[in-house]
């Protein structure tokens, strides 16, 4: 069964992981939750000073014109977005029939909180490697008898519409009197 | 002739000036190589002088060799701090992981440790070294640690090393004193207040895991982490050496390494090796996993792995 018992608080998603393993007789003491940064279902809008989580269907029913449904159709709303997640076309995940409901490649829809499932649709070994703790961040106890521990969903970081992750600058080098000195950049 | 004369004068005021310069420098050599001596005394206590090795201290000796630690911390630093003694957990062997393929060399592993640790400000010191290396390559000695530009760079893959916490450790042989040693959970730990500096263990790390502490480490005291313990983060004294040690003042008590904790991609897997159903286990099962210099024969407890 693929279902996920859910707790949704603040549009932070809690998602009991042990739902999601493969073995599900853990003499587990503490949970492990899958803690979401992104306000899911919602698009931050600029209303005066503040900024809002607006639900999707707020705007998606108020019109009666069919959106566009690839990224290059986009002419009058979502243009300051980066799209990079291959030829999806938006409903490919997005529910044409509901806007606040994602849709799984079976049809059925989905609440935005369980996006882990519609994404291990396509990235089967990336899920197989999140259940077994190899694939995405976590905080807390590698012991859970002792503690709980928060995992990261896909999108904490995975932009869902540009999922690679982002180029960064680092922290600073070290500066230990002995360390070798700086290789020239152009050394090749 | 005044030729000569002048020449005669001006060679022998040289000579002197030489002379004196000398005297002088050699007086300031002198002095300055017996500064240890003369620094000795104010720090350190007959206390500090008589504690017996780690292994050889009962409960009440370690505690109030902790309790004294606290007050010279809160001396030396002005850092309210507590140090515990945290012992190695029963059937635990710990194993660490770090996939190559999900490290962009961010460095936020070495930032964390910097500070979790207590680690010297002045020379941003940490237990982890992130090398860039060229992709195809595999020998972090021709690895570039100061790299300073967006990552990950185009042709670059990223490759911390940290202690290996080895099976085999050759920094444990080589110690005259027995300051380090290796626990039951795996760990190489080092006594800071038994080690003498000589710097062999240093020498014999074929993974350069190890720091040495040429000068006392500062921290300011509102930064320094205060949960500490004696055989890992606590401030270390001048002139002794010190490394990763899993960050046992948390694995000890079921927590994540704070390098864990820290990294954003998820590149580390930590756990019980003696568990079969831990993260680490299946990772050592399932993904193409090798450690750093096996040929050397050290048996690292640290793995690097790859997704595809």
């Amino acid at each position: 069964m693929m279902a996920v018992t859910l707790g949704c608080q603040d549009f932070s998603s809690k998602v009991d992981v042990t739902e999601l393993s493969s073995e599900p007789e853990q003499k587990t003491v503490h949970n492990t939750q899958i803690v979401s940064s992104r306000n899911l279902g919602t698009l931050e809008v600029q209303l005066g000073d503040r900024t809002e989580g607006v639900r999707c269907g707020v705007c998606h029913t108020t019109t009666n014109e069919s959106p566009a449904n690839r990224p290059d159709e986009l002419t009058e709303f979502h243009t300051e977005m980066e799209f990079g997640h291959g030829d999806l076309t938006c409903n490919a995940c997005h529910n044409p029939e509901d806007r606040d409901q994602l849709r799984l490649a079976d049809g059925r829809s989905l609440a935005f909180e369980n996006t882990l499932l519609l994404c291990a649709q396509c990235h089967g070994p990336q899920m197989r490697d999140y259940r077994r703790g190899a694939h995405g961040g976590m905080k807390g106890h590698w012991d859970l008898n002792k503690g709980p521990r928060t995992r990261n969903h896909c999108v904490n970081c995975h932009d869902p519409h540009d999922p690679a992750f982002p180029k960064m600058f680092p922290a600073p080098p070290p500066r230990d009197r002995l360390m070798p000195k700086k290789k020239e950049e152009a050394d090749h | 002739m005044s030729d000569s004369e002048t020449k005669e004068t001006a060679g022998i005021s040289r000579r002197t000036m030489l002379k004196a310069g000398g005297a002088t420098l050699g007086a300031a050599a002198f002095a300055r190589a017996f500064a240890p001596l003369t620094e000795w005394k104010p720090t350190t206590s007959v206390d500090d002088f008589l504690q017996k090795h780690y292994k050889e201290m009962s409960k009440t000796d370690m505690d109030s060799v902790l309790r004294r630690l606290e007050v010279e911390t809160k001396e030396n630093y002005g850092a309210d701090v507590s140090i515990e003694d945290v012992k190695p957990l029963d059937g635990v062997k710990f194993g660490y992981a770090l996939n190559l393929s999900a490290c962009i060399g961010c460095r936020k592993c070495a930032d964390a440790c910097h500070k979790e640790n207590n680690h010297d400000r002045a020379t941003n010191n940490s237990y982890i070294r992130v090398f860039e290396m060229e992709q195809g390559s595999i020998n972090f000695e021709h690895g570039n640690a100061t790299y300073d530009h967006e990552v990950p760079a185009d042709g670059k893959y990223y490759m911390p090393v940290q202690c290996q916490q080895c099976d085999n450790p050759p920094c444990v042989k080589v110690c005259p004193v027995e300051a380090t040693w290796k626990e039951k959970d795996g760990i190489v730990v080092v006594d800071y207040d038994w080690c003498i500096g000589c710097r062999y263990c240093e020498a014999a790390c074929p993974y350069h895991a190890r720091r040495f502490n040429w000068k006392k480490p500062e921290v300011p005291a509102e930064e320094i982490n205060p949960v500490q313990a004696y055989l890992a983060n606590r401030m270390r004294p001048q002139g002794t050496m010190e490394k990763c040690h899993f960050c046992l003042h948390r694995t000890r008590k079921g927590r994540m390494p704070a390098c864990l904790e820290a990294c954003p991609t998820g590149a580390r897997v930590f756990g019980n090796l003696l568990d079969p159903e831990s993260e680490i286990r299946w990772v050592l099962a399932n993904k193409r996993v090798f450690v750093l210099k096996e040929d050397v024969g050290t048996v690292p407890s640290f793995f690097y792995f790859f997704d595809q």
